[in-house]
């Protein structure tokens, strides 16, 4: 038996004559079937919902929920704009909805999320009582997430995981659960808000065969400091005033993450009885620790920030919920801090399912441990955003430990500001000793502001800001060029327009400055690239638009000129 | 191109040799879309001659590659859910042994170069001769033989209680 030779040979024939599963199931064989479509030019990973659950996804789910919340929870602060009566007679008419049902679809592409572009789906059922509270199912790519249920009476959030037999419980304080039920999942809420954003009416049109009137906003303010471009549409049927479906697009993160929600399924007034607001937690459940909603206060950004450095050697870039997500994924990618706090030796002496259970356990303790501050700064930061702090941060160039280099830096009142600084101290600054020093940082070391319709930034954030709006307003504009494409070929025989010229005037729309290349088919390959932004030099990048009607920022040339050459 | 056929036909040589590596359904599952997907590149670029051999290669690379990431990403001890394996329940110590045989060979295999690790994966997994092998890495028929020496090795270095873990510890880890 110590032979090491005769261990290798053991260990080969324990391999060779393991017992194999009977596969590929048919399922299986279906899936690869509809990814091997001729059409898809690109190879991408498989799809995950293939894969049964496993604790490393209820983490990663974790961090898509967090940043979920984060986004449809920050829409709150809005300009007062338009208001349209009809709007507003739907507002009026939700608002009286004792019970509300709903289903929400969520698919995410790019970083932090995923590891690869395989999109993530997240999709959920979602019941809210004026009377007995909120009750939120989540699946992630047709995987068994978690049942969230808001319970006012008790103040508490219970989170339970059927898959794995646990829960988890969360005390709130009068203000949270106030700020829960105002922000989070309410679709009257997110009405409310897009009556008060500057939108417009798309007109009349029919949804699973029910006219609606469709209202779109992609007002700026909408995104509440999370996204850098959103686009809202909400649809209205026309008989009952009642919401039918609301669609959104963000995109975040520098463009790198995008999401693309979907709301409908919506009832108004159903029959729920309490028992639906109970969680069903039978005697095999475990209880994990107590968790403690995410502050959003200055020391827990500066524990967030803390709990980053730890974890990635540097200050995050940006205070993104996205962003943060990103840079604590890539750390956990690129085996640092998280991996190197593993020692086997722990396991020693347990079962394997002990072991199992210890890891399991371990790691979701270790998600939150390291996801609550991070939440935490990153809402901490949307706070400032929204409530017009003129908050700028500087983590781009601040070296960790750089006593004399503001880092994050808000306002107090006209003259004052909070600092957080490079060591992360934190000190009071009038106007002018901010200014004073911040003068003496290098240009390209100013902050990008979020929010910069409300921010005293210096010229650099205004033209950076101005370019990120510009091109967002591109991408919208460019999408109202596919719609009126497809418009045109539904008109005329199926067939694309000719040249740009034919749908020049509708809609707001502007050609200039754009490339059109006709599809040849009728039908034209998804991935066929219709439209894009001209150019002479290659700057950041280009929006270009596919003949399945969605927009891309493509960064590089490259990319660009491999999608233009299919 | 059939590939309803190709899928139907040598689909399942390609789950034994994933799953022989991989140890689990759902990775396995991961990896069988991951080398059609590949496959389908691949038919694009040149003529496949035979067909089981390459979906082998593409199998063993891609299984091993998963193994490795997945290794690497994990934070737990056990780097395989045995809830899927079979049920061998009827010798526990048998089955004990086995899977702590066939953790550690998988574990070890990670560690090596890929192109050793193929290799030695086709020959001993896929009973592929040194002619067929260096055909399918596109490597000399000589330099088979060399790298397949030097896998054995390091796996039966590798294989010993303690070296196995500070490798293990030292690349997946560190």
């Amino acid at each position: 038996m110590n032979n090491p030779n005769d261990k290798l040979n053991q260990a080969i024939d324990a391999l060779r004559t393991m017992p194999i599963p009977q596969g590929p199931s048919h399922e299986l064989i279906r899936q690869t079937l509809n990814r091997m479509d001729p059409t898809q030019t690109q190879i991408t990973t498989p799809v995950a919902g293939t894969r049964r659950f496993s604790m490393k996804r209820m983490i990663k789910f974790a961090v898509a929920a967090c940043v979920i919340f984060a986004v449809i929870g920050g829409i709150s602060i809005f300009d007062k704009g338009t208001t349209g009566i009809a709007l507003a007679d739907v507002v009026q008419r939700v608002q009286q909805a004792r019970v509300i049902f709903y289903k929400m679809q969520v698919t995410t592409t790019g970083q932090p999320l995923t590891a690869s572009n395989a999109p993530m789906n997240i999709s959920g059922a979602v019941w809210i009582s004026n009377d007995y509270g909120m009750k939120m199912e989540m699946d992630m790519n047709d995987q068994p997430g978690s049942i969230t249920y808001l319970l006012p009476a008790q103040k508490k959030l219970v989170s339970v995981m059927p898959a794995m037999k646990k829960y988890m419980e969360v005390d709130l304080n009068d203000d949270l659960l106030s700020r829960i039920k105002q922000q989070n999942q309410d679709p009257r809420e997110w009405v409310q808000k897009m009556v008060d954003s500057q939108y417009k009416s798309l007109g009349k049109s029919t949804l699973d065969g029910i006219e609606v009137e469709g209202f779109e906003s992609t007002d700026p303010a909408l995104a509440g400091g999370v996204a850098e471009t959103i686009v809202v549409r909400l649809w209205v049927d026309t008989q009952t005033g009642y919401p039918v479906q609301m669609d959104m697009d963000m995109d975040m993160n520098e463009g790198k993450t995008k999401m693309h929600s979907v709301v409908n399924h919506f009832q108004w007034n159903l029959d729920v009885d309490a028992a639906t607001f109970l969680p069903q937690i039978t005697d095999d459940y475990t209880v994990l620790p107590k968790m403690q909603m995410p502050k959003m206060d200055e020391q827990s950004a500066v524990a967030g920030l803390k709990v980053y450095l730890e974890l990635t050697g540097s200050y995050p870039e940006t205070l993104s919920m996205t962003g943060l997500s990103d840079g604590i994924q890539k750390a956990s990618r690129d085996g640092t801090a998280m991996q190197k706090k593993f020692d086997p030796a722990q396991y020693e002496g347990l079962t394997k399912e002990e072991a199992m259970k210890k890891a399991q356990d371990q790691a979701l303790q270790k998600s939150m441990d390291i996801m609550m501050p991070i939440q935490s700064l990153a809402m901490f930061y949307m706070t400032l955003v929204q409530d017009q702090k003129d908050p700028a941060y500087y983590g781009k160039v601040v070296t960790p430990g750089d006593a004399q280099s503001i880092l994050l830096r808000w306002k107090t009142n006209d003259t004052n500001y909070r600092v957080i600084m490079g060591d992360l101290s934190v000190v009071d600054m009038s106007s002018e000793q901010l200014q004073q020093i911040e003068s003496q940082m290098p240009a390209q070391e100013q902050p990008v502001p979020e929010d910069s319709s409300r921010s005293i930034a210096p010229l650099e954030d205004a033209a950076r800001y101005g370019q990120l709006q510009s091109r967002g307003q591109s991408m919208v504009n460019i999408k109202k060029m596919l719609l009126a494409c497809f418009k045109y070929a539904s008109t005329n025989n199926n067939q694309w327009p000719q040249t740009l010229e034919s749908i020049a005037g509708q809609d707001d729309i502007k050609i200039e400055g754009h490339i059109y290349i006709q599809p040849k088919n009728t039908v034209p390959p998804q991935t066929n690239v219709v439209i894009y932004e001209s150019y002479q030099a290659w700057g950041e990048g280009i929006n270009v638009g596919f003949a399945d009607g969605h927009v891309e920022f493509i960064a590089k040339e490259a990319d660009f000129l491999k999608l233009l050459s299919q | 191109m059939d590939w309803q056929k190709i899928i139907t036909e040598y689909g399942p040589i390609v789950w034994k040799t994933a799953y022989r590596l991989l140890g689990n359904e759902a990775d396995t599952s991961d990896c069988f879309q991951d080398v059609f997907l590949n496959a389908v590149q691949l038919s694009r670029q040149e003529t496949v001659r035979h067909w089981p051999a390459l979906l082998n290669r593409l199998a063993t690379h891609k299984a091993i590659d998963l193994l490795r990431r997945r290794i690497q990403a994990s934070k737990a001890a056990m780097p395989m859910d045995c809830n899927d394996c079979p049920d061998m329940s009827f010798n526990p110590v048998q089955t004990a042994w086995t899977h702590e045989l066939s953790d550690r060979l998988r574990l070890a295999l990670v560690t090596l170069p890929d192109l050793e690790a193929q290799a030695f994966c086709l020959q001993t997994f896929n009973d592929l001769n040194y002619r067929q092998i260096a055909a399918q890495l596109q490597v000399q028929t000589g330099y088979v033989g060399v790298l397949i020496s030097r896998a054995r090795e390091k796996l039966q270095r590798l294989l010993s209680s303690a070296a196995v873990k500070e490798e293990f510890r030292s690349k997946a880890y560190e």
